[in-house]
């Protein structure tokens, strides 16, 4: 079609006749058509508007020209332009858009080509019959309310009350979203569905009231349900229209008018209203008005409030000055005003009121001007209870203050940055540890006044290693340690830490470093490492025996000394507790001290004490403790020292236990003198015993004299003349005494004491040295009254004198007797020889042989006698050392002669070395004896011999004297073997003597003789003799 | 067997004197004797004997136990006086005192101590040692 509009416009554009038509003909629209081709034919809008078509439907090209047009007609029209009678007048009837017939006066004109032929027609309408014109005006009126109801997107119902038909537009149903066609069948129900139950109940009221006459509308505003659930708010209004023949309601009509958004908007409108009056009323914000023109004052509730003033009370104009204090304050609010309204301008200040109740409040005044026609006539404002925000700054600003105070007090550096790095606080303790003066100073300036160095004190701190840095940029101090060096002042060894400070935003807006002064810290910290090191060294390489307790007495530590001196190791010791190792005599006490000392009754103690040793024996020890207590006095621990006293105690003990006994010697000996003096002689000592025996008393004699005085000057001169000789240099007086002691040389003597009265006494006395690291302190003279002994010697000696005496008459008696009594025997064995001489023939003579006989009997028992005397007498001292063997060989050689005859050999197995103490006449006799004895008493049946052996043991050497011969029945006979007289054989030579003199002969050399035989086979006779050692 | 000249006896036990002298005689051991009866006795004799320039006997049988003067006292006297002739003293006693025996060995011209009895055996003997000398 936009061909044809496009020739129209060429047309028109080209033919103003054209154009002059279509604004007089086309009034109501016009169409044109291309003969040619009747299909084509372009109808402008208005035509269609004019019929009753809506804009859309024009605009989307869905009406064909038939829709208006029948076809019958449309042709007619045709046939009328391709007739040579061109009607330039004619009346179209067209459809209206109800479906009624509208006819147009129409007005046509030709379009011709170049060749003068019609192309095409248009066809203008101008205007319209009057019935059609009704029909349209009609037709507009509709159109005008369905317009009305579409631009104000009012839904409408229509409802028969009677019947229940319920007629909706589509605008009610696409309030509530959906199609009309979607709500297909409509009814009642559909209402009844869609609304709001509560609302729709109170629908149904209204509508009965409605119904009654009561109102003239039904209104309501309710809820109805959209298609997407939620709720839509709806005006809904409506009226009877008409009623049935019986006054009953027939039909309703109504709108449904979309209020949702007002609705809502109401809502939340109430909703705000309210939030401000409480927020108003929670900010205390009151509100105010002045009305210059009227002079009148309005205060809202709030306002009254702050000012304490009661809901009811009515501010006069001049009144209102009154509430602000006299001073700064009423003059503020009265320039304010002023400038308010002269000026118009506003204010927005802080300042006190005076409530009616007389309390100060800090209020914040708002004041607009309101002007009209260049004249202020109104100020209104705000007032707002700030007392309590007022009250809050004030607290902020003392804890600033508090802060600043704080950070200038304190001993800890502070120092910020901002995000760039520049400084924005150096409290004073930085100020003046990095000794730069006290004012701001930027990064860069810093330098001119110290430099930071790490804890070596050499190395520079890089730009990274700065603290303050470092924390703004990682959040921490890394090396917390470093040493700042200012200009002027002292090095400081600082420990620092920081962090960043972040805003609210998260974001860093700088950082903040405390430092610490360590220095003295770290000093003290190196001196209490030496001190502990020290100590360390102290405890453990002590001499004594160092150990820390805590307060229960648990050993916490022990050296190796205190190891040592208890015998337990380090870790066993720690096992135990103190008074397990404490002797338990001690334990009572040692508990009741270490008590005093938790109690804190004592902090120090000093005792001896008693330990036991791990193998069980006691160990003196001297016992420090002393307590280290906390802060609160309360013992920390106990360190003691304990030092091993064992030898001291065990020497001290006995020397008291020597001392004792001293002491019980000198008092106890009564009888005893002991003199005790320096090294000059002068007496330091006088016991009891002196005081007994010598009549004089200690203080008498102790430091006023010298022993001299008990003794014998005589003596004293004699011993000294004794002592010179023999040692070969002069001595005299007091070294008379201790000369002997001097030289290490005993010296016990007998002196003579002479009493205080004169009375003089014998005693034994020995003097020695008292000795002090073997330099000599003193003498020390023991005497002892040996006046009885002495006696008693005198009586000895006597009775030995006796003795010997009688001894020697005895002996001398023997030998007289025995000499004269041999010489008789002697001479009558000689006249019987020579009797015999004189007369052989006497020899036949029994008697003779008798006298023989008796003169012999007599001469042997003389000869035994003697011996036996003999024996008796002998004294020891004659004992010398004799070559056994050597005697042995000699008695041999005497008796051979005899042993030959007999037969009997004599074998001598003696060692030739061996030596026997003894006297030769009597060892020689006992070995003949035995000898003649084994030869006498051999065995006829057998050989003979007789065999010697000596053999050494012990002191002893025993000489075996071993026959073969006729044995001795020694179960019979051993009692009376040794005896005197006694024969145990019918030998006639048996004389019975033999064996007493020689077992006599033999104890008198000190020996013995034993006897070992049996009958018919031997004896062995074993003599010990002294053993003389070479 | 070789004879001694003069034997002299110095006893105071006429008893052993005489037996002695019984016995000499058997054995004809002498030639003559001289007889004193104590040391006293013996020493005057015998000084004036030597002063005398006489014969001294070649043998003196001294007994110990004599009164006034006993044997040691004559030996002591007598051994004091120088003689030309070597007098051999043998001392016969009953005492068999090893004192004296001890004793007698002091005495250089002591040749033996012999205890009485003196048999021939006795006798014997001391004329072989005698002569032997």
């Amino acid at each position: 079609m936009s061909n044809l509009k496009h020739i129209l416009y060429t047309a028109v554009h080209e033919n103003e006749e054209l154009f002059n038509f279509i604004q007089d003909s086309a009034i109501n629209g016009f169409w044109l058509v291309e003969l040619a081709a009747p299909e084509k034919i372009y109808l402008n809008p208005k035509l269609y508007c004019t019929l009753g078509f809506s804009f859309e439907s024009i605009k989307s090209d869905s009406i064909s020209p038939l829709d208006i047009l029948n076809a019958k007609e449309f042709d007619k029209v045709l046939n009328t332009f391709k007739s040579k009678d061109f009607a330039s007048q004619l009346k179209i009837s067209y459809k209206h858009h109800s479906d009624n017939s509208i006819e147009f006066n129409c007005n046509a004109i030709a379009i011709k080509n170049l060749d003068a032929e019609i192309t095409h027609v248009l066809v203008g309408h101008m205007d319209c019959s009057s019935g059609s014109k009704k029909i349209l005006d009609y037709q507009e009126h509709v159109q005008r309310y369905e317009h009305i109801i579409e631009g104000t997107n009012i839904g409408t119902w229509e409802w028969n009350i009677q019947s229940g038909e319920t007629i909706f537009n589509e605008n009610w149903a696409k309030i509530l979203g959906y199609t009309l066609e979607e709500l297909q069948p409509i009814s009642e129900k559909t209402w009844e569905e869609l609304a709001h139950p509560e609302d729709h109940q109170t629908s149904i009221e209204l509508l009965d009231n409605h119904f009654k006459g009561n109102t003239d509308y039904f209104k309501i505003e309710s809820r109805f349900k959209h298609k997407n659930g939620n709720w839509i708010w709806v005006k809904d209004s409506g009226k009877v229209v008409s009623w049935t023949p019986d006054g009953k309601p027939e039909w309703m009509t109504g709108s449904h008018y979309d209020i949702t958004e007002q609705k809502e908007h109401g809502i939340l409108l109430e909703r705000y209203q309210d939030l401000l009056e409480r927020s108003n009323e929670t900010a205390s914000i009151g509100y105010w008005e002045v009305d210059l023109d009227k002079n009148e004052v309005f205060w809202s509730k709030v306002t009254k409030k702050i000012h304490e003033v009661p809901e009811d009370y009515e501010l006069l104009f001049d009144e209102a000055v009154n509430f602000f204090p006299l001073g700064k304050h009423r003059d503020v609010i009265l320039n304010s005003f002023k400038e308010a309204v002269e000026n118009g301008k506003n204010y927005d200040i802080e300042l006190e009121i005076i409530t009616a109740n007389g309390k100060l409040k800090w209020v914040r005044a708002i004041g607009i001007s309101d002007f009209k026609n260049g004249k202020c006539n109104r100020i209104y404002g705000l007032f707002q209870d700030i007392h309590i925000r007022k009250e809050a700054e004030r607290i902020n600003r003392e804890r600033q203050t508090l802060l600043e105070t704080i950070l200038d007090t304190i001993d800890v550096g502070i120092i910020s940055c901002d995000r760039e790095g520049n400084l924005s606080l150096f409290n004073k303790a930085t100020i003046d540890w990095h000794g730069i003066p006290i004012e701001t100073i930027g990064k860069k300036e810093s330098t001119d006044y110290y430099e930071l160095y790490k804890i070596d004190g050499e190395t520079p701190l890089s730009i990274e290693e700065l603290p303050l840095l470092q924390a703004m940029y990682t959040g921490e101090v890394t090396d917390g340690e470093f040493i700042i060096k200012p200009k002027v002042g002292e090095n400081r060894r600082i420990v620092a830490k920081g962090s960043q400070l972040v805003g609210e935003d998260g974001n860093v807006f700088g950082a903040v470093v405390s430092m610490q002064d360590i220095t003295i810290i770290k000093k003290t910290e190196e001196q209490l490492r030496i001190s502990e090191a020290a100590f360390r060294g102290n405890f453990e390489n002590a001499a004594i025996g160092m150990a820390i307790l805590n307060e229960r007495c648990d050993w916490l530590e022990v050296n190796d000394q205190l190891s040592a001196i208890l015998g337990y190791s380090k870790k066993e010791l720690l096992q135990l507790s103190i008074f397990q190792v404490t002797h338990k005599d001690d334990l009572t006490a040692d508990i009741t001290l270490m008590k005093e000392f938790i109690n804190g009754e004592k902090s120090v103690l000093n005792k001896e004490s008693r330990f036991l040793h791990k193998d069980g024996h006691v160990v003196y020890v001297i016992l420090s403790v002393s307590v280290v207590k906390n802060d609160d006095g309360k013992p920390l621990y106990f360190i003691s020292q304990i030092t091993d006293i064992t030898p001291r105690k065990i020497a001290a003990q006995k020397l008291q236990e020597t001392l004792a006994k001293l002491e019980a010697i000198l008092d106890s000996s009564t009888h005893v003198s002991i003199i005790g003096t320096d090294v000059d002689g002068n007496i330091t000592t006088f016991n009891k015993g002196a005081e007994n025996l010598l009549g004089y008393s200690k203080e008498e004699m102790v430091d006023n004299q010298t022993p001299a005085l008990v003794h014998l000057r005589s003596e004293i001169i004699a011993r000294g003349k004794e002592l010179s000789k023999e040692l070969k240099e002069p001595v005299e007086k007091f070294e008379v005494f201790t000369a002997m002691a001097k030289r290490g040389l005993h010296d016990t003597r007998e002196w003579t004491y002479v009493r205080k009265d004169g009375v003089q006494f014998p005693v034994q006395l020995t003097i020695t040295p008292v000795r002090d690291n073997k330099e000599i302190i003193g003498y020390l003279g023991v005497a002892a009254e040996i006046s009885e002994l002495k006696n008693v010697e005198k009586e000895i000696k006597s009775l030995l004198d006796v003795t010997k005496d009688q001894n020697e008459r005895l002996k001398n008696f023997a030998h007289i007797v025995s000499h004269n009594l041999r010489s008789h025997s002697g001479n009558f064995a000689m006249l019987l020889e020579l009797f015999l001489q004189d007369y052989p023939d006497a020899q036949e003579n029994e008697i003779m042989d008798m006298l023989k006989l008796a003169s012999e009997n007599l001469k042997e028992t003389i000869a035994h006698l003697n011996e036996v005397v003999l024996i008796n007498t002998s004294l020891d001292e004659n004992l010398h050392p004799i070559n056994l063997n050597s005697s042995v060989k000699h008695s041999i050689k005497n008796i051979a002669g005899i042993a030959n005859d007999a037969e009997v050999k004599i074998i001598n197995n003696v060692d030739p070395q061996l030596k026997i103490l003894g006297l030769p006449a009597y060892l020689d006799s006992i070995i003949l004896n035995f000898l003649t004895n084994g030869i006498k008493y051999r065995s006829e049946e057998r050989e003979s011999f007789v065999k010697l052996d000596a053999v050494k043991e012990g002191n002893y050497v025993i000489l075996s004297i071993e026959d073969n011969g006729l044995g001795i029945d020694l179960k019979k006979h051993r009692e009376k073997l040794f005896g005197m007289y006694k024969t145990f054989h019918k030998n006639k030579d048996s004389r019975g003597i033999g064996l007493f003199i020689t077992k006599n002969q033999i104890e008198s050399l000190g020996g013995k003789i034993e006897i070992e035989s049996e009958v018919d086979k031997g004896t062995t006779f074993k003599i010990y003799f002294k053993y003389e050692e070479n | 067997m070789k004879k001694i000249d003069i034997a002299c006896i110095i006893d105071d036990d006429p008893i052993f004197v005489f037996g002695a002298k019984r016995i000499m005689q058997f054995a004809d051991f002498c030639t003559a004797f001289m007889i004193f009866h104590n040391g006293e006795e013996a020493l005057t004799n015998l000084k004036s004997i030597i002063e005398a320039k006489e014969k001294l006997p070649d043998m003196i049988l001294l007994d110990l136990n004599m009164p006034i003067m006993d044997g040691w006292q004559f030996l002591d006297e007598f051994t004091k006086i120088k003689t030309q002739k070597k007098v051999t003293i043998y001392i016969i006693t009953s005492s068999i005192d090893p004192a004296d025996v001890t004793r007698s060995k002091a005495y250089e011209s002591v040749n033996n101590y012999i205890v009485k009895p003196i048999t021939m055996e006795t006798l014997k003997r001391l004329l072989h040692e005698d002569v032997s000398q």
